[in-house]
């Protein structure tokens, strides 16, 4: 079963021809789509690609950082000036998986992987897309909810805040053969601080919901205090809500449920 | 069907195929090329079997279109010797057990070999960090990371 | 008494039972490191047939009709 392999030169020719056919789909790295049609997925038709070098840029120098969607682990790991990014990246694959996946796929991968949306949740990530009701910047957070009916759209464009110092980020993923792998449980939290108090904590997690999703009730134990071990356990404490962990070959939804807080307090602490 | 031509250098030689859309470079190298060095352990991404090199970077052949090798050099453990003998990983390999059943060997090798060429002398975190995209049932890893560092240090063998 | 069938194994090792404290490669090693090993899928013979397992998503279910014209 053959598809047909449509390549344009721009992002926007590329976004017409995803949106008018709904048995087509964007070829990023290749990760998933590829996997998709090795099984025989007989849905896709037609695979779009796009050499478009605005996909591939990186811009650091301004208030959020915006990065192209075709940018891969690899190259995220290649940029000095992403070192708060380079965990995640790093959690992902093995050093061939990296030159190929993408971070505008990984917003697409589905549970236990997408490890670098996880960090994206937690760095307020806005989402750039063409589509067929033309261009928009989706929340990260909305994005994620309505991502089956994404197919359509091109992702153009990620940006999320750069946190202001290194300590500021947090990324930790939990995972039976490190540092690659289906997650266990990944956690990522940006903490920025005001007179040593937190303020605007955004915590997100990884393999405990369908989706990567916030742990809203944790953000706000933590919300004006210093991050010490009484607000590190109340935060901790509260870590399970708004979660349904799945049971997967991993992990049981038991078990997620039972270390995620041991892993938010090694986390929050700084620990390794 | 429709197929598309498709140049590419095989371990140095230029070859040149038709291959049908969507399919992917581990098929066109093993069925069409006839190059089988290249392992066929998942389609998903997951084992490494299918390591290969493409402008002397590691790629999973079963997860690439096989036209997005157009122009480009495309290496497999065929062609890893550059003469009649073995290359230092090969016979570091052979000399440290680095082997058992083998079927990680090709994908294992490549990883490697992608490493050494651009970082000669490698700590052993980075090896590991070369190989994590390589599973291997039979062996517990360690010999054939010693087999690296033994390559990288002149081919000397450990015991 | 146990007989020693060395005719049955001549080509295969040193038979004077002195392996130990020799270093000895795996006889199947140079084709593992040279990718040449034929494992199963390494042959393609002429006229294959190929065949795919389609399996139940339903356990303990009674199967009632296989549709096969897609296959």
């Amino acid at each position: 079963m053959s598809v047909s392999v449509k390549t344009f030169a721009t992002a926007s020719e590329a976004a017409s021809a995803l949106s008018s056919d709904r048995a087509a789909r964007y070829f990023g790295g290749g990760t998933l789509l590829m996997r998709a049609l090795n099984e025989g997925d007989t849905s896709i038709t037609t695979v779009v690609r796009a050499t478009d070098r605005g996909l591939n840029r990186i811009e650091t120098s301004g208030g959020r950082i915006v990065i192209g969607a075709g940018v891969t682990f690899a190259r995220i790991l290649a940029e000095r000036e992403l070192p708060f990014l380079h965990a995640a990246a790093r959690s992902i694959g093995g050093p061939a998986v990296r030159n190929m996946g993408t971070v505008g796929g990984n917003l697409f991968a589905p549970s236990p992987f997408g490890d670098f949306t996880v960090a994206l949740l937690a760095l307020d990530a806005m989402i750039s897309t063409q589509g067929s009701l033309g261009a928009r910047d989706i929340p990260i957070d909305e994005f994620l909810q309505t991502r089956e009916r994404q197919s359509g759209t091109l992702v153009l464009a990620i940006s999320c805040i750069k946190p202001a110092t290194g300590e500021a980020f947090r990324y930790r993923k939990i995972a039976r053969i490190r540092p690659k792998g289906g997650s266990l449980i990944t956690l990522a939290a940006h903490l920025p601080t005001n007179a040593g108090r937190v303020t605007g904590a955004r915590i997100a997690f990884g393999s405990m919901a369908p989706l990567p999703i916030r742990a809203r009730a944790a953000e706000r134990a933590l919300e004006g205090r210093a991050l010490d071990a009484a607000a590190i356990g109340a935060a901790a404490a509260v870590i399970g809500e708004g979660t349904s962990p799945p049971d997967n070959a991993l992990a049981s939804a038991w078990y997620r449920r039972e270390v995620a807080g041991v892993h938010l307090k090694r986390l929050l602490a700084g620990q390794e | 069907m429709a197929k598309t031509a498709l140049q590419f250098r095989h371990n140095g030689r230029e070859t040149a195929t038709f291959v049908e859309g969507g399919a992917n470079l581990l098929m066109v190298l093993r069925d069409q090329i006839g190059d089988m060095t290249a392992k066929f352990g998942c389609a998903q991404g997951g084992c490494g079997a299918c390591t290969v090199l493409i402008d002397g970077e590691p790629y999973l052949a079963c997860l690439m279109l096989a036209e997005s090798v157009e122009g480009r050099s495309v290496e497999t453990l065929d062609g890893i010797r550059s003469g009649p003998n073995l290359h230092p990983l090969q016979r570091a390999f052979a000399d440290n057990f680095a082997a058992q059943c083998g079927y990680c060997t090709p994908g294992m090798l490549m990883a490697a070999k992608a490493l050494l060429d651009r970082n000669p002398q490698p700590s052993r975190a980075e090896v590991v960090e070369a190989i994590s995209g390589n599973i291997c049932r039979c062996t517990g890893y360690e010999p054939i990371i010693n087999a690296v560092l033994a390559a990288a240090s002149g081919g000397r063998a450990r015991a | 008494m146990l007989e020693l069938r060395k005719d049955l194994f001549a080509d295969e090792r040193d038979d004077n039972l002195k392996e130990i404290g020799k270093g000895t490669q795996r006889q199947d090693m140079l084709g593992h490191v040279t990718g040449t090993s034929p494992y199963f899928d390494d042959h393609k013979l002429q006229g294959m047939l190929h065949l795919k397992v389609v399996r139940s998503t339903h356990s303990h279910a009674r199967l009632r009709r296989i549709d096969t014209s897609e296959a």
